[in-house]
């Protein structure tokens, strides 16, 4: 596959989406990079912006298919893996696949379940397989968790823990849309007559793996890398953070700043790539010094600050 | 300290550099002039042997001998040195605009070592009363300027003054002189930073020199832009932080009002150059030489009408010198 061919497909995909998400061109070119790069999305923001419609439209385009999972405090890892369950007409257990053996599975509201339900998702969101009774199976590729969250509730929900956070490649907002674009939503609803919208798929699976196949192959240059080390490095040097981000995060931004590379139409990475997304993909994974925890600081600050101070390789050792 | 206080720091020392370096020359001129009044026209010689600045040293025991093998040294050196600068002159075109100045601080500099020189030869003056009177027979004069040398016969006593006078009056005037230059310089506005159109101007003229002398394209891409970087930096107003990308000094240099599209597509190459795999052909080459033309273009003042300096054999086919 060429790149162009690579941006024309991602560019169709986003249109589509765009259908039903409308002026968040930038989150879904985010989110589509993350599902060529093979990680997960961690959507947090407030009730009603539209995080479950984005992933169920990305499924549709995307020709994948598509499970939701409520989490709730009863919710068990039984109801998120599945499990052997007893067929009283043969008189044997037969595996009952949960919904997490789907290409892509929207974890709504996921810090609503307790840590152990929580934690049956972290087999299958970096080994992409799930273990049951002591048999292990793959799970079908592309496989893609998208978790939602409220950042408002504190009552009746269980934080989730450094590990599972890790796990998410990256952390994004949707955001309240402008006025206009909210305007533009009632118009298209008015037209429609249904809340449900009409999503087409774009692309095939094959052609899905071919952009993945595509991704694996830009080229990251020596000092790129050691910029992006620096970015991650530079998290746990900062004093205001007691954990910084860890070698799973440096290649989180690797791997995403590759795909939103081959999104932009080139076969290598640019600093740019790198500092765009060094946000989403590392603030997330900062634990912060309980002072600053207090006094609200942000984790993204941080990030901010690291990135304004470590030198971008613009002039280096091939100049 | 930051990138900007570095550079005010070192404008302010080669000023002062500068400043020691002219009063050292004014100095110099000075005490030279202070040997005026022994100064004696010779006639039937060319200028440089009619003029006997140091008439008072002929008539002492010479102090030293320079040796001649020496002074074929220094020529030679001087020569060496001549033809590198030559040289380095005509291949650095942004070097040309800057030589006058930089001969001047040459000069300047060579004063340095002139006023030792000097010190070291004036003060073996023989007291007035030696060089009227000296021992042994008077030599006889022939006519000419010469004659003039006593007009008032030698009854008249000299009117020179002592030498230790003469230093110390040269020395003070030499302070005064240097003093109300200096307040004079230092209380000037700040200079005037080279523009960054200027900046940005030379390198691109002297990519392209090197583009003609052949240099491989993703070299001289680079080259260029890491020497454009570092002299726009220099300037004020467009200034490029190390946590700046080039897509972001693209925006800067587009801000100072260099033409998007050719400052794009040298970024472009850039940027392939620098973090891809990609190597450069004929197409890009091209591509490099238009750009820089156009920026070298958008860079000149107004009045400018020179013609661009383009590669030989590079240009498209029927491109119009």
């Amino acid at each position: 596959m060429e790149s162009e061919e690579v941006v024309a497909r991602g560019d169709a995909i986003v249109a589509e989406v765009e259908k039903a998400i409308i002026g968040k061109r930038r989150l879904l070119r985010r989110v589509l990079a993350v599902v060529l790069a093979g990680g997960h999305v961690l959507l947090e923001d407030y009730p009603g912006l539209g995080k479950t419609l984005l992933a169920s439209s990305f499924a549709r385009a995307l020709g994948l298919d598509f499970r939701r999972i409520q989490f709730t405090p009863d919710l068990l890892p039984g109801d998120i893996t599945g499990g052997f369950v007893l067929n009283r007409a043969s008189g044997t257990f037969e595996l009952r696949r949960g919904p997490i053996f789907a290409n892509i599975v929207l974890a709504d509201e996921i810090n609503r379940a307790s840590p152990k339900t929580q934690a049956a998702l972290l087999e299958a969101m970096q080994e992409y397989q799930v273990t049951l009774e002591g048999e292990t199976m793959a799970l079908v590729r592309p496989f893609v968790v998208l978790a939602t969250q409220n950042p408002i509730e504190f009552e009746g929900v269980f934080p989730l823990p450094e590990a599972q956070l890790d796990r998410f490649m990256v952390k994004l907002s949707v955001g309240y849309p402008s006025a206009a674009e909210e305007q533009e939503i009632l118009r298209r609803r008015g037209q429609r007559m249904q809340d449900e919208v009409a999503v087409a798929q774009v692309v095939e699976v094959g052609q899905l793996r071919q952009m993945q196949e595509f991704v694996e192959q830009v080229y990251v240059e020596p000092d790129v890398e050691k910029y992006i080390v620096a970015l991650v490095t530079g998290t746990r040097a900062d004093n205001r953070v007691a954990v910084g981000a860890s070698p799973r995060g440096s290649l989180a931004l690797m791997k995403l700043a590759r795909a939103w590379a081959a999104l932009d139409g080139r076969d290598f990475v640019l600093p740019d790539d790198v500092k765009t997304l060094a946000r989403p993909v590392l603030a997330h994974r900062l634990v912060l010094q309980p002072d600053f925890w207090m006094k609200r600081q942000a984790a993204e600050d941080v990030v901010t600050s690291v990135v304004e101070r470590v030198p971008v390789p613009v002039i280096g050792s091939r100049v | 300290m930051s990138e900007r206080q570095e550079q005010g720091g070192r404008r302010w020392r080669a000023r002062i550099a500068t400043l020691v370096a002219g009063a050292a020359a004014v100095a110099a001129l000075l005490f030279v002039a202070g040997t005026l009044p022994q100064m004696r026209f010779r006639r039937g010689l060319g200028l440089p042997g009619a003029i006997d600045l140091f008439r008072n040293q002929r008539l002492q025991p010479p102090q030293f001998e320079i040796s001649p093998l020496l002074l074929d040294i220094v020529t030679v050196l001087l020569w060496v040195m001549f033809l590198l600068a030559l040289i380095y002159v005509f291949l650095t075109p942004s070097l040309r605009r800057k030589l006058p100045r930089l001969v001047l601080r040459v000069i300047l500099l060579n004063m340095i070592w002139v006023l030792p020189l000097l010190l070291f030869i004036l003060p073996t003056e023989t007291a007035p009363e030696a060089v009227l009177a000296p021992e042994g027979p008077a030599p006889t004069p022939i006519g000419g300027v010469d004659n003039l040398e006593s007009p008032l016969g030698s009854a008249v006593p000299a009117v020179d003054p002592p030498p230790v006078v003469t230093l110390l009056l040269t020395v003070l005037f030499t302070a005064g002189v240097a003093g109300l230059a200096s307040l004079w310089w230092l209380r000037r506005a700040e200079p005037v930073p080279e523009s960054p159109l200027d900046a940005v101007s030379d390198e691109a003229e002297e990519a392209l020199v090197a583009l003609r002398r052949g240099e491989r394209v993703d070299d001289v891409i680079l080259r260029c832009y890491r020497q454009m970087g570092e002299r726009v930096a220099a300037a004020r107003g467009l200034y490029r932080g190390e946590t700046a990308t080039a897509r972001e000094f693209e925006q800067q240099l587009r801000t100072a009002g260099l033409p998007e599209e050719p400052v794009e597509a040298l970024t472009r190459l850039f940027e392939q150059v620098r973090y891809g795999t990609f190597r450069p052909g004929e197409a890009e080459r091209e591509r490099a030489i238009a750009s820089l033309e156009a920026i070298v273009a958008a860079c000149r003042p107004k009045g400018d009408q020179r013609p661009l300096q383009r590669p030989v054999g590079l240009r498209p086919e029927g491109g119009s010198e």
